[in-house]
């Protein structure tokens, strides 16, 4: 019986998107169902281990756009090299040219990627809304650059990143930045500045324990003309105190309870 | 002892959302330090379901007073929306009935 493909198309669509088994089975049904389901298989992709990253280089060409172009979101938070390969560096080269459809790119690398080779990501140039740096060094005219060559890059995140001094003019934005996440970043005075210049509307700052308490003032300050939505999670407020407040609110709110459990006992 | 936090340099805040287990002193002088007269949105996002109000009688005079503060001085027209959530749902003590008990003066400014 042939379906119409807008039929094939909602039939897949509703296989929950972590059932890989179904979906694989949903491929191999007809030719017209290989697109549809290819399109949820591939949307994610993680290549955070070395043995997912070995896999997929083992199994997907860099010229395989058949797959490829169904790739909508990447996490690559790798360091170490797999034989000659050096993840991400290389995994982008590599792959970006087949990456039609990228929303979301989030990788752990040391530096940012290579402004000098930025038409490598041309592909994914006007889709890529969400960009995640982890362990990176950052300078500011690299960062505004990023943001103005992605026109629809309304996100940005900063994990665990540190600031690069670099003397540099800053080039002027585009346009404001929606929204910035940082995690556990280091160096308030430097990415101050990096701040300043990304204007971001909605900034979620997640501090930890260990974080330098005056960063979160910091970056509080250094977004606070532009800044309309903030968003503090961990140990941001408070940070020092957090753990045992927390527990002495618990034990001071539930003191009657106690109290009539150990008359009780 | 660290500096508290403060936000009185972000003066175009409109949404302040806040993760924490409870409310605690800290939470409350962050509130406190709002100079924003456009801010519309205040959550309290709390990572469990927590049975009841796990806050202390003081904090909650402190927090009314901030709000009301807030709300004084907020533009004509807009308004105060305070949320208590946890795991995506508003808790039982958020919403009228709660504040109605809890956060009294804010509760006859905003309703």
């Amino acid at each position: 019986m042939d379906l119409p493909q807008e039929l094939i198309d909602e039939i897949i669509d509703h296989i929950p998107q972590n059932d890989w088994k179904s979906l694989r089975s949903c491929s191999l049904v007809a030719k017209s169902w290989v697109h549809p389901s290819r399109r949820h298989i591939f949307r994610a992709v993680d290549v955070s281990e070395a043995t997912r990253l070995k896999l997929w280089l083992d199994k997907i060409s860099p010229t395989n756009v058949g797959v490829l172009q169904h790739v909508r979101s990447i996490g690559c938070h790798i360091a170490e090299p797999l034989d000659s390969f050096h993840p991400p560096v290389d995994f982008l080269r590599d792959y970006s040219p087949s990456f039609r459809q990228l929303e979301s790119l989030a990788l752990l690398t040391g530096l940012l990627p290579s402004l000098t080779q930025i038409n490598t990501y041309s592909a994914f140039q006007h889709t890529l809304s969400y960009l995640s740096l982890q362990c990176c060094n950052v300078i500011a005219s690299e960062l505004i650059t990023l943001v103005n060559y992605f026109p629809n890059l309304a996100h940005l995140g900063l994990f665990s990143s540190f600031h690069r001094v670099d003397e540099r003019a800053t080039p002027p934005l585009s346009r404001p930045l929606q929204k910035l996440t940082i995690l556990d970043s280091h160096d308030g005075p430097g990415l101050l500045d990096q701040l300043m210049g990304l204007r971001p509307e909605g900034v979620t700052l997640w501090m930890s324990r260990s974080s330098n308490p005056s960063f979160a003032q910091h970056a509080i300050d250094g977004v606070a003309t532009s800044v309309k939505r903030l968003n503090l999670e961990g140990d941001t407020v408070g940070a020092r105190n957090s753990l045992k407040n927390a527990v002495a609110r618990i034990v001071e709110a539930n003191a009657a309870i106690l109290s009539q459990l150990w008359k009780t006992l | 002892m660290e500096n508290p936090l403060t936000l009185s340099s972000c003066q175009e805040l409109r949404e302040l959302e806040i993760n924490a287990f409870c409310p605690g002193t800290a939470e409350l002088d962050l509130i406190s330090s709002i100079t924003s007269m456009n801010i519309q949105r205040i959550a309290f996002t709390m990572p469990c379901i927590p049975s009841r109000p796990v806050v202390s009688p003081s904090n909650w005079i402190q927090l009314d007073d901030s709000l009301c503060q807030l709300v004084d001085r907020l533009k004509s027209g807009l308004r105060l929306e305070v949320e208590f959530e946890a795991l995506g749902k508003q808790v039982w003590w958020s919403g009228e009935r709660g504040f109605k008990k809890f956060l009294p003066r804010f509760y006859e400014k905003s309703y």
